[in-house]
């Protein structure tokens, strides 16, 4: 036994052929995380997210005017 | 605007579906994990001069949105996952649709595993990552992710009491291990 490494909560595993396929193998829990993935992926954004992002732009937006403007008075 | 910043924005609501979907699976609430999107937006988008342009926008999303969720954990002086009942309020009544159990017995299992477990198989099971982007994005080794996987996997596999895999079990494995260390 090598220095107790599989006592490890955090052990490393370096047999690459099991742990590559630790999900591929067992094909039901494979399929039912991305079924449950897929479900949150499938809700419709809330409107405050996209909302913000619309006022992030539009901030930016005008903060580049007003440089654009600023620069434009000290020609 | 530029065209950078066009291509920002447009990538980052590309994003946005996987991105929500995974803070779900770490904060276990819709409404953290709205919060926790949104903080992400604002850091992302005062972040976004740090952001080149055709590399990996999710894998650079992701890694954001959970140095934020861990931040906002430290903060807040919690490692407790909190759970909504929405899955068990909107999907209970379905039918599983494949296999024999249903997505709330699924999310209960996924809520027992340890965060750093649960993440880890999200990320290459569910999110499409590879074990190399999760180690990055984790900020860990790859074989740290591939060993996380690999446990989170067998609790799931435990709790769900999965039948017909046993060759797959950890039993199985760490057997086959031990005795090709032997070997070798």
């Amino acid at each position: 036994m090598r220095d107790g490494a599989n006592t490890d909560a955090d052990v490393y595993l370096k047999d690459q052929e099991i742990t590559d396929d630790a999900l591929a193998a067992d094909s039901e829990i494979a399929m039912k995380l991305k079924q449950f993935y897929t479900s949150l992926e499938d809700e419709a954004i809330p409107e405050k997210l996209v909302e913000l992002l619309d006022r992030l732009d539009q901030v930016e937006t005008a903060m580049a005017l007003a440089s654009n403007h600023s620069r434009g008075n000290s020609h | 605007m530029t065209e950078n910043e066009i291509n920002f924005k447009s990538e980052l609501l590309a994003t946005l579906r996987t991105l929500r979907a995974f803070a779900v699976s770490l904060c276990g609430t819709h409404d953290k994990a709205d919060d926790l999107v949104q903080d992400t937006i604002v850091k992302a988008w005062a972040k976004q001069t740090s952001y080149e342009p055709g590399t990996n926008m999710k894998a650079w999303l992701f890694t954001i949105l959970r140095n934020e969720f861990y931040s906002q954990m430290r903060k807040r002086g919690r490692e407790v996952q909190d759970s909504d009942n929405y899955f068990t309020d909107s999907l209970a009544i379905h039918p599983a649709q494949y296999g024999s159990l249903d997505l709330k017995d699924f999310k209960k299992a996924l809520d027992i595993l340890p965060a750093d477990q649960r993440e880890a198989i999200i990320l290459v099971g569910a999110s499409g990552f590879s074990y190399e982007e999760a180690a990055e994005i984790c900020d860990c080794a790859i074989g740290t992710i591939k060993s996380r996987v690999s446990r989170a996997r067998t609790s799931l596999q435990q709790v769900l009491d999965i039948k017909g895999e046993s060759d797959y079990g950890p039993d199985a494995a760490s057997a086959s291990a031990t005795l090709r260390s032997f070997s070798s």
